[in-house]
């Protein structure tokens, strides 16, 4: 049984596409992020996260999806480009009308391709409304954009993963012996 | 205006019923029922296996795991887990094995018992209290060729003993002359979970690179005089002079010494690693942001997991979460329960998470919690989180100084019986709740349900640690929980159930409250109606409570007593238009605490000015409005 009486409603998948770009640095492009399944989509409200070394995010423009519901309250998020972040980005209907359904694009992002390498573009902190105020539980999937270096660039070189298999056991251990209070 | 012979009567009815509305929550440690082994070993001639039985039970959640201790005269330890023979994990027979090897001393040794359950409730059995239970306190251990003397640590050497990890981390061998007579020396867990501290002089908020016991092997001589070598991966920019803040040593039967910077000084041991990196990181890392979804959990059905989204920097190398090889350092967080007796860590520590945004010396991290079934429930507080960077530079948050950041620190775990109060068919009806009678229910419409549907009215003994929405004075209901089964679709159809909740204190009748309610996901939030509103009922005659109609949110549900402005109203002008829309989203996607953050927008009182605040002034504008 879930909490209370309320089941997490399940409404639909957000995306950011294209999921695996490639792009040359110096070039602009857009990522788009749209939903499909949407049930009484009203409002939302969500976080991107890239990475600044290889991206630089240039703006924020609303899509059309949310629009088809009536007049509309957009916030195109604020920018981060030291960060990678861009924060905020949000968009609800007005008034006491129904939210929308099906599918379709929600705001697109405009980036510049910088430097070789690649990067997640990713949404997190959603929060999604149906017209009951109600939050929904969307599936997210993110965006992979490859970066190449112009034509005749040397690459740059990969970054290792180091990992410590053997100190799990320790760390469990440790974790277990710490005292009560600290 | 009730008398005061009647108004001690509400009062007394609101008091009653508070020991019956607990519900299930598992807050006792699991009980030993039976214990039994041997009453004495002897190994003089060859090591013993001690075999052990019991009978464990535990009233809810199971038991998890646990553990026989012995404890001879001078320390030295041995245990055996347990491990189920037979019955269930509420009531089982289990067996345990205490391997006790060549060398460990005679005596009386006293015996432990440590028991934990899947809730987290833990119980400690010393000597004593197994005796005066009745179970078996002590084992007699018999030998004559006993060790009781550590091992004795001869030398100490880095090598090479200057680096330069400017360009990357960089190995170095740390090699330690042992000796031990009969017994032999050990790099194991039984004494020593950390073998040798490296410190950096001068470093004041830093964790010392630990080397743990697997990292060392064998490399010359014998257990009972030898050397043993660890391999020290030195992290990037670790620049400064290192040496040796502790080692810990421990013979094979945990005979063990400890011995600090200033005893191996002494004993002329004190070698030293240079790093000449440039830079060096010596700057700990800075938490910039920190929320949690959700912030209120349910456990009664089944564990719950909990999001963490944190952000943070670091200067040079970065902020650092996960193992770094034969040395580890980690970002650690706790939260603990109302009564100090449950306990949360963070989960997937394991693997460093790359952040989701950013980079290491500047970014975004998810990070999880996992709460077991039956927590206990209340409000549970982050009791520290400890973040640290590459080089082990560390910052330590204590929950005030989490609050005076404005970061959020509690999450709030509900604990209903879900116990039915009763049964409404197809033709509707009623149910009242079993403790708070016609002042706690429930009526459905005729045809709202196809099926019989049970309904459980759970009303929790104590306000739940939700912030008040701005525009409100105070809860004026208790929390009330109501569940289904078979759940109903939300929202409900028109026209949606009638609630009464009962009132925390008396009230003039015909006095109007909001209703809000929890949701799973964006947490307290105006309850609505089936018009499309946010639902506002009025207190009945009786004074005690109040009747709210045509809802069709709900789960967990709570009305509030509004100070007479205007729900949305950001600028206080007794409306609600696109002036409110204007100054809510200067501000929006602020916390407390940062610049720009207008605590009038935050009309959920959530510290944070987002949708969930934007959605309550956009519902209330006329459809069609367009603001610029």
């Amino acid at each position: 049984m879930s909490f209370g009486a309320s089941a997490s409603l399940l409404a639909g998948t957000i995306s950011v596409l294209p999921a695996t770009p490639t792009e040359t640095a110096g070039q602009t492009f857009t990522l788009s992020v749209d939903i499909s399944g949407a049930a009484d989509l009203y409002g939302y409200q969500f976080d991107l996260g890239f990475n600044p070394a290889v991206l630089e995010a240039t703006g924020v423009t609303e899509g059309l999806f949310l629009p088809t519901g009536g007049p509309t309250i957009f916030l195109p998020g604020t920018i981060d480009n030291v960060g990678g972040t861009i924060t905020a980005n949000a968009d609800i209907l007005n008034g006491a009308v129904s939210g929308v359904n099906g599918s379709g694009d929600l705001l697109d992002v405009t980036f510049e391709a910088l430097a070789a390498g690649s990067s997640n573009v990713q949404l997190f902190n959603l929060i999604a409304l149906n017209s009951f105020g109600q939050g929904l539980v969307e599936t997210t999937a993110s965006s992979t954009v490859t970066v190449l270096a112009p034509t005749g660039a040397a690459p740059e070189p990969g970054t290792g993963l180091l990992a410590a298999v053997a100190a799990l056991g320790a760390l469990v251990l440790r974790r277990l012996l710490r005292p009560s209070s600290v | 205006m009730p008398t005061r012979f009647s108004l001690f009567l509400m009062i007394a009815a609101f008091a009653v019923p508070q020991t019956l509305l607990m519900g299930q929550s598992d807050t006792t440690p699991p009980t030993l029922v039976a214990l039994s082994y041997a009453a004495s070993i002897d190994v003089s001639a060859a090591a013993q296996n001690l075999a052990v039985t019991s009978t464990i039970t535990d009233d809810l959640s199971g038991f998890n795991y646990g553990y026989i201790e012995f404890t001879g005269p001078s320390g030295q330890s041995f245990n055996g887990y347990f491990s189920r023979t037979s019955g269930t994990n509420l009531n089982g027979i289990y067996s345990a094995t205490v391997a006790f090897p060549l060398f460990v001393e005679p005596g009386s040794w006293t015996t432990s018992v440590f028991l934990y359950d899947n809730a987290g409730n833990s119980i400690t059995l010393q000597s004593a209290t197994l005796i005066t239970l009745g179970f078996p306190g002590t084992l007699t251990v018999v030998d004559s060729n006993p060790d009781t003397t550590p091992p004795t640590l001869l030398g100490a050497s880095f090598s090479p003993s200057t680096i330069n990890t400017s360009g990357g981390p960089q190995p170095v061998t740390l090699s330690l002359h042992v000796s031990d007579s009969q017994s032999g020396v050990v790099f194991n867990f039984t004494s020593c979970v950390v073998n040798a501290n490296l410190a950096r002089a001068g470093a004041t908020a830093s964790e010392p690179l630990e080397v743990w016991n697997s990292n060392f092997t064998l490399t010359s001589g014998t257990a009972q005089n030898g050397v043993w070598q660890a391999t020290v991966m030195m992290p990037q920019y670790s620049g400064g002079s290192w040496s040796l803040s502790s080692v810990c040593l421990s013979d094979a039967v945990t005979n063990h010494v400890s011995l600090t910077s200033s005893q191996l000084a002494a004993m002329g041991i004190n070698p030293i690693l240079t790093d000449t990196s440039a830079p060096a990181d010596t700057t700990p890392p800075s938490l910039t942001g920190l929320s949690f979804a959700p912030t209120i959990i349910d456990t009664s059905a089944s564990i719950q997991n909990v999001t963490a989204t944190l952000s943070a920097s670091d200067d040079i190398s970065g902020v650092y979460f996960g193992l770094f090889n034969a040395t580890y350092y980690w970002l650690d967080a706790e939260f603990v329960s109302p009564s100090g007796n449950q306990s949360v860590f963070m989960q997937g520590i394991y693997n460093s998470p790359a952040p989701i945004a950013g980079s290491p010396q500047a970014g975004t991290w998810q990070l999880h919690f996992q709460w077991p079934q039956f927590s206990e429930q209340g409000t549970w507080t982050m009791n520290y989180i400890d973040l640290q960077d590459a080089v082990g530079n560390y910052a330590y948050y204590t929950p005030a100084q989490l609050h005076t950041l404005g970061f959020p620190n509690t999450i709030v775990v509900t604990k209903p019986s879900l116990t039915p109060d009763g049964t409404i068919s197809s033709a509707g009806g009623t149910v009242d709740d079993n403790s708070f009678g016609t002042r706690a229910s429930v009526t459905f419409p005729p045809g709202l349900v196809s099926t019989p549907t049970s309904v459980s009215i759970d009303v929790f003994p104590s306000p739940l640690s939700v912030p008040t929405p701005t525009g409100f004075t105070m809860p004026g209901t208790y929390f009330e929980n109501l569940s289904f089964n078979p759940n109903l679709p939300e929202p409900i159809p028109a026209p949606g159930i009638t609630i009464v909740l009962p009132l925390l204190t008396p009230m003039t009748p015909g006095a109007m409250l909001s209703l809000y309610h929890i949701d799973p996901i964006v947490g307290l939030a105006p309850a609505m109606n089936a018009f499309g509103n946010p639902v506002v009922g009025t207190v009945n005659a009786d004074g005690v409570s109040a009747t709210f109609n045509n809802v069709v949110t709900f789960s967990t549900v709570v009305a509030y007593v509004s100070t007479g402005s205007v729900l949305g109203d950001v600028n206080g002008d007794g409306k609600v238009n696109c002036a409110d829309v204007s100054i809510l989203k200067s501000s929006f996607g602020t916390h407390t605490g940062q610049a720009g953050f207008n605590s009038a927008a935050d009309l959920n009182n959530d510290g944070t000015v987002n949708i969930l605040d934007l959605f309550i002034v956009s519902r209330q504008l006329a459809a069609g409005t367009v603001c610029h």
